[in-house]
């Protein structure tokens, strides 16, 4: 291998690495328009999507009654938002109930305030709540467990939605993604 | 055990044999066979050890009264992460858990398919084998603490009280932190 084709083949992987790093690590989408809502949030007062234009938001749809994933997420979130140090103020995390039988205003609040007093709970009537899920594809089943003290579970789809900040839907980030990923996803639209 | 097991199989192969010094080697022989056969059989009792035990934070919403939620359900849950591991040969069984934080503990297991998230509920009791260890972890099996009738915030310690067929009670302290 001469030179010249060493050099070519240096400049090609640092190339790459330069393009890998400023492309999206969830799935990007092609920038559709949110599906606007309005809903209650933890403080009993009304929460519009369309009024949070100038905003990164990160939205998840989850319940309280869930001990594992649901808090971990935002557990996640957390750690992402001190990852983003200052930056954290131009993005909102937005919690939506799957579960509105049982996440009350009260309750949304006293369980996101273990993460942050940031965060933004959501709950709403049956109706408003469905055409939420139905504007975004989210699934979401009642399952009744009759040997259990729970009563009911509910399964979810468990995707994290980003918005930009013109209100476009650009992202959906897997559950499992790492905190740096996220942080990195953020950090190109913010 | 090893050694009264030894001098019963010094005595065995003696008598059989009739045998005096100049047969020495061929005893000492016959007698390390016998000895390894006696270890095979004396196996050891199960001997069930816990790590990486560990719980979310809880805040029980404003306005329910932490001193009067020992008899209802508060519609607050916890969780408890943990791995039992058995150092023994023998196999031991979880009857249960149960901690004084909530109103009942049970086995539960999240499934993700694709992009869907379940949770499904597991039998309360679980075999554990000998040398082996059973993990409860985030996002997959784990103890959920029903009707919480306390807070807990990072730092604090919850109890929990695992019962095993074999091993008794085993009482735990699990650690409360964010992840």
């Amino acid at each position: 291998m001469n030179y010249k084709t060493s050099l070519a083949i240096f400049l090609l992987l640092v190339g790459m690495a330069c393009q890998s790093d400023n492309a999206f690590r969830g799935t990007e989408l092609e920038g559709i328009p949110a599906t606007d809502f309005t809903l209650t949030d933890q403080n009993g007062q009304p929460f519009t999507l369309s009024q949070q234009r100038g905003k990164v938001i990160v939205m998840f749809f989850g319940y309280t009654y869930c001990p594992d994933v649901c808090p971990a997420t935002l557990s996640k979130w957390k750690q992402v938002q001190d990852a983003l140090g200052e930056q954290a103020s131009e993005v909102k995390f937005v919690y939506i109930t799957v579960d509105p039988e049982r996440d009350t205003v009260e309750k949304l609040k006293s369980h996101l305030a273990v993460y942050s007093k940031d965060f933004i709970g959501l709950t709403g009537s049956k109706e408003d709540l469905l055409k939420v899920y139905n504007g975004y594809g989210v699934y979401r089943e009642i399952d009744k467990i009759s040997d259990s003290a729970t009563g009911y579970l509910i399964s979810h789809t468990s995707r994290i939605f980003v918005f930009d900040r013109e209100g476009k839907w650009r992202l959906g980030i897997t559950n499992d993604a790492s905190v740096q990923d996220i942080v990195h996803d953020l950090k190109l639209l913010l | 055990m090893i050694s009264s097991c030894y001098y019963r199989g010094l005595e065995h192969y003696m008598k059989l044999f009739k045998i005096g010094s100049g047969w020495t080697f061929a005893v000492m022989m016959l007698m390390a066979v016998h000895v390894t056969s006696c270890r095979k059989t004396a196996q050891k009792p199960a001997e069930i050890k816990i790590t990486n035990a560990w719980t979310r934070p809880v805040q029980l919403p404003a306005g329910v009264d932490e001193n009067q939620t020992s008899h209802m359900d508060s519609g607050t849950n916890g969780v408890i992460y943990l791995t039992i591991e058995n150092d023994g040969d023998l196999a031991d069984r979880l009857l249960g858990a149960r901690s004084e934080v909530c109103q009942k503990v049970e086995i539960h297991e999240t499934v993700m398919s694709g992009d869907h998230m379940s949770m499904k509920k597991l039998d309360d009791e679980m075999q554990v084998p000998g040398h082996g260890k059973i993990e409860f972890k985030p996002r997959a099996r784990h103890f959920m603490l029903l009707g919480m009738n306390r807070s807990l915030a990072v730092g604090d310690s919850v109890r929990v009280l695992l019962s095993f067929q074999k091993s008794g009670t085993v009482e735990v302290f699990s650690r409360v932190r964010l992840n």
